[in-house]
């Protein structure tokens, strides 16, 4: 490759170079403002990461059959070798489950008519959404997921995620047809949650670790390990009484809570729509209910 | 010399070749593989390819599309925005200034190089995430990280390698 000769080259080449140093310095100079961006919660960077995720959620959705059909059938393998202990195990899970399906419709009917003897509030109708996780990303310090169902199917900002024993997540944001999840474990996570036996209340906070803590428990609660936790409903967040996890360390300063979901079999995530507003207020679009539930609440 | 259209399309898909390659490993490490725990201690695909390019073949990965890497792995994966982009950035930068004295140097030495510059992209990494959060985060995904990072640097490099090969002209 020849260059062309001339006067205009000695003159055009060190403002290329210069133009080409002064770009870089743009460039970190847009990376900076892009932290301080994404920092300060703007819509359009949600509406962008978004866009994003909508745009590369068919490419990871096609991409993720192959391997989850791959790691199913390794799976399945490991399983038929243990396919009769399973089989018993499942055998007299089946009759426990059996007899608390018959003390639960019991239990029910007792509540819907004391309920109607207390003219109390029904609760909200409860729908259903559910999507595959497409991806699993966020690097070393964020825990969080995408999966493939979006606004489009009736998925919406703060809605909790199930997976398969327990609660998972919550939507963090949704794009039209995907939507990311943020994990139990992400530093940024915080579950309103009670104790399920002493019905004390606190947060759930995720600290990136595989336990999360419990924190802001009243002073006179004393929680053993073991204990199981669930949702609190508080916030007008999720439907109370979601299994999140037991106690497994307590005692000590911080309170660590064991999840039921397990992370590495997380293939299919339910998400909830109570029907009311999630932990995060919409803005814009919808009335701000969010704090006017939350100011309601004793 | 007039190109015709189709060397010019040919050329452009030269040119784009290692950036639109390092899109595609960005969306691969994304994938979930249902390893036990294996999402926090995935390599980072893109350290690798825009060391391995800026020490290579500098005018194959200009800034911009470093810029567009790391603004891409942001977005679709959900991190804070602008530190991977920064750290590629600088990443970048450094192994193109430093590309004189790797390029006569054997594998051992580049992957040495290659060691220590993303120990200083892991440790800064770690920094930024903790400042933007606000809490002190445990370093010990981010050493799993490096080390998978690390110890995939050959295989990759290998592969580039032969990409470099493919689109030489």
């Amino acid at each position: 490759m020849t260059r062309p000769a001339g006067s205009l080259v000695r003159f055009a080449t060190p403002i290329k170079a210069w133009a080409q140093r002064f770009a870089l310095l743009l460039l970190i100079g847009a990376a900076v403002v892009l932290m301080l961006a994404g920092r300060a919660d703007i819509g359009a960077v949600e509406r962008a990461r978004m866009a994003v995720a909508d745009a590369v959620a068919p490419i990871l959705d096609a991409a993720s059959r192959p391997v989850a059909t791959v790691a199913n059938i390794l799976r399945e393998g490991q399983e038929l070798a243990a396919l009769r202990a399973r089989n018993s195990a499942l055998r007299s899970e089946n009759a426990r489950l059996q007899h608390w399906q018959v003390v639960a419709r019991r239990l029910e009917a007792e509540n819907a008519a004391l309920a109607e003897l207390l003219n109390m509030a029904p609760e909200p109708h409860t729908r259903y959404a559910t999507g595959r996780v497409i991806a699993d990303s966020g690097g070393p310090f964020m825990r969080s997921v995408l999966v493939n169902a979006g606004s489009e199917n009736g998925v919406a900002k703060g809605q909790a995620a199930l997976a398969d024993d327990g609660l998972a997540g919550r939507v963090a944001e949704a794009g039209g047809s995907s939507a990311r999840i943020l994990l139990i474990t992400d530093i940024n996570s915080r579950i309103p949650v009670v104790v399920e036996s002493s019905r004390h209340r606190g947060i759930l906070a995720g600290d990136n670790t595989e336990r999360p803590q419990l924190v802001f428990l009243p002073k006179e609660a004393s929680v053993s390990e073991g204990d199981r936790i669930v949702t609190s409903g508080h916030g007008g967040a999720f439907p109370p009484g979601l299994p999140v996890g037991r106690v497994s360390r307590s005692g000590e300063e911080t309170i660590r809570v064991a999840p039921f979901a397990d992370w590495n079999r997380m293939e299919y995530l339910r998400l909830v729509d109570y029907g009311m507003p999630g932990i995060v207020s919409i803005e814009g679009t919808k009335e701000n209910r969010a704090t006017t539930a939350i100011g309601a609440l004793p | 010399m007039k190109l015709t259209l189709w060397q010019r399309l040919d050329l452009a898909a030269r040119q784009t070749t290692p950036a639109l390659l390092t899109i595609l490993a960005v969306m691969v490490t994304m994938l979930p593989l249902r390893l036990p725990d294996f999402g926090p201690v995935a390599p980072w695909l893109a350290l690798i390819s825009v060391y391995y390019w800026s020490v290579h073949r500098p005018d194959l990965m200009p800034a911009l599309a470093v810029f567009a890497i790391g603004l891409f792995s942001e977005l679709a994966g959900g991190t804070p925005l602008g530190v991977s982009t920064l750290v590629l950035l600088l990443m970048h930068v450094t192994a193109a200034s430093q590309r004189r004295f790797f390029i006569s140097r054997s594998f051992m030495v580049v992957w040495c190089g290659f060691a220590t510059m993303a120990l200083g992209a892991s440790v800064l990494v770690w920094f930024m995430n903790m400042a933007l959060a606000g809490v002190v985060v445990s370093p010990r995904p981010l050493a799993f990280q490096f080390m998978t990072t690390v110890a995939a640097y050959p295989l990759f490099a290998w592969c580039f390698a032969q990409v470099q090969r493919l689109i030489q002209r």
